[in-house]
């Protein structure tokens, strides 16, 4: 995956997120969730770098 | 005339090892009825289940007063087609109206379903005889897990390997011989993945081919539901009542068929040697069947994991949201902490998914202007030993069968062959609406090898 600006999802942006929903799991069920979100956060670093690069592609071969 | 357990033609054949042609030809020229082949399957079930757990809810019962109503049917000259008579078994996500559905809950311990999916019916109109419910992983989301409705189904192949899922038990029902034909679903590779490691046949309709309701969803958008069997005329046979269509010809060889061979999506971390050489001579059987062969490069299969992993993980909260409020309650942990996972993704990332989703699926139709269909490994290992899911967390195994949940495209997995005494499976991968080119070159592949007719070591 390459660098982009948006920084790695962090336990506190989880937690947070978890709150909205009214989850409070306990600590060993939020530590395996936080490990699952942080790989689709990866994910989601991953498809934002391809739409970038898809996106820059499309304007070179428009020269 | 011989109405017992086995079937005499040329050879004497336990009714139990009789597909769905052969059985369907012996009890329409009255040398077998439906209730004694629904007998031998239950007497099967009653032998094998206490050691396999496929079966969560049997039920004799309904199965003989089922299989009575279709021999009176033959006797009055009413015949309804290829299943009529025939036993298959339900995967406990769908429901069937009086039958406890759980979906592999404990929450839902006791549920009755009060309807019957269309997909049930249609086999019900059709004559088929249901046998029961069937083991999913816990809400068909993860497993195999401890904390579910009930104890994980177990690989006939080999008990202490996990049978895959979330179709485990139909799976495991139809490779240890309790039922010749089991309905699943499958979101991410939940029927093609446990057919590939319980060594039998599994299909993945195109999306929306059969109906969904009456099916539990996970990921509405990526849910499919589909067959399982263990011959590719067996799966045709029972696609045909399930989409409504009419059964296709598809024993024509494989002249002029063109199958690119997607042989990259083999190279990642974890993939198994053996597996990887089963899928060159699959492709080198394919060819010498007279199949033409070419190499295509697909899409970035991790960009593709990427955009159905968030999709999964977005729509399977929004199913469950309502069910997450404090610690999960009586929801087993594994699908709690899966389902929580996806808090704090965005509704920009979903939509960027989706977007990313929708242009791969036309790279890979682009694909399709180049081949008639593409063939890769269905999973990159055999199954995985029960003992690595034993911490009770997810355990990530690496497979080739969530992109064409994104993309919708139908998908088959046949036996391929045995890495370490386990099975594998090739999948087949057609254009949208396209079941009967995959069946075709699926069924071209089983008559070429004898993967098909391995039978796992169970008493």
């Amino acid at each position: 995956m390459t660098a982009t600006a948006k920084p790695p999802l962090t336990t506190a942006e989880f937690d947070l997120a978890l709150h909205t929903f009214g989850s409070t799991p306990a600590k060993p069920d939020r530590d395996a969730a936080f490990a699952i979100a942080s790989f689709l956060d990866g994910c989601c670093v991953l498809l934002r770098d391809a739409e970038k690069q898809r996106a820059a592609s499309v304007t070179d071969a428009k020269g | 005339m011989p109405k017992a357990d086995t079937f005499h033609s040329n050879a004497i054949v336990p009714l139990t090892e009789l597909s769905i042609t052969d059985a369907g030809a012996a009890i329409r020229d009255g040398s077998l009825t439906a209730k004694a082949l629904t007998r031998a399957y239950l007497d099967m079930i009653d032998r094998r289940n206490p050691a396999i757990r496929a079966f969560v809810q049997p039920d004799a019962d309904r199965a003989l007063a089922a299989a009575a109503r279709a021999d009176a049917d033959f006797a009055a000259g009413s015949d309804r087609g290829a299943l009529q008579g025939i036993p298959f078994a339900v995967k406990d996500l769908i429901d069937v109206a009086g039958a406890t559905v759980t979906f592999g809950a404990k929450d839902n311990a006791g549920r009755i379903a009060g309807r019957t999916a269309t997909a049930v019916q249609r086999m019900l109109d059709a004559g088929a005889v249901p046998l029961g419910m069937v083991a999913t992983y816990d809400l068909a989301i993860v497993g195999p897990s401890i904390d579910g409705a009930y104890p994980p189904a177990r690989n006939p192949w080999n008990i202490d390997h996990i049978t895959g899922g979330s179709s485990s038990g139909s799976a495991a029902a139809v490779a240890s011989g309790m039922a010749p034909v089991a309905l699943g679903t499958d979101t991410g590779g939940s029927v093609r993945s446990p057919a590939a490691y319980c060594g039998i046949v599994g299909l993945k309709p195109t999306f929306d081919a059969v109906p969904m309701d009456g099916v539990q969803p996970l990921a509405p958008s990526l849910d499919h539901l589909g067959a399982l069997a263990r011959t590719v005329q067996d799966v045709a046979q029972v696609f045909a009542v399930l989409s409504g269509t009419a059964p296709r010809d598809f024993t024509r060889g494989l002249a002029g068929v063109r199958i690119g061979y997607a042989r990259d999506w083999n190279e990642a971390e974890g993939a198994s040697r053996g597996v990887c050489d089963l899928l060159d001579d699959a492709v080198a059987t394919l060819s010498l069947e007279g199949a033409g062969i070419a190499l295509v490069t697909l899409p970035d299969i991790a960009l593709m994991e990427a955009a159905g992993a968030v999709i999964i993980h977005a729509e399977m909260l929004e199913t469950y949201a309502g069910n997450i409020a404090g610690a999960g309650g009586g929801m087993g942990r594994m699908a709690y902490q899966s389902i929580i996972a996806g808090a704090a993704l965005t509704g920009e990332d979903v939509a960027l998914a989706r977007s990313v989703g929708a242009r791969l699926k036309g790279e890979i139709d682009r694909v399709f202007d180049r081949c008639d269909l593409i063939v890769m490994a269905t999973t990159l290992t055999p199954a995985p030993p029960v003992s690595d899911f034993a911490e009770g967390r997810a355990v990530w195994t690496p497979m080739r069968t969530l992109p064409f949940n994104v993309t919708g495209h139908p998908a088959l997995s046949v036996p391929m062959g045995f890495v370490d005494g386990l099975p594998v499976g090739l999948q087949i991968v057609g254009r949208h609406g396209a079941e009967a080119d995959i069946l075709r070159v699926g069924a071209a592949f089983e008559a070429a090898t004898d993967h098909a007719v391995q039978r796992p070591p169970i008493a």
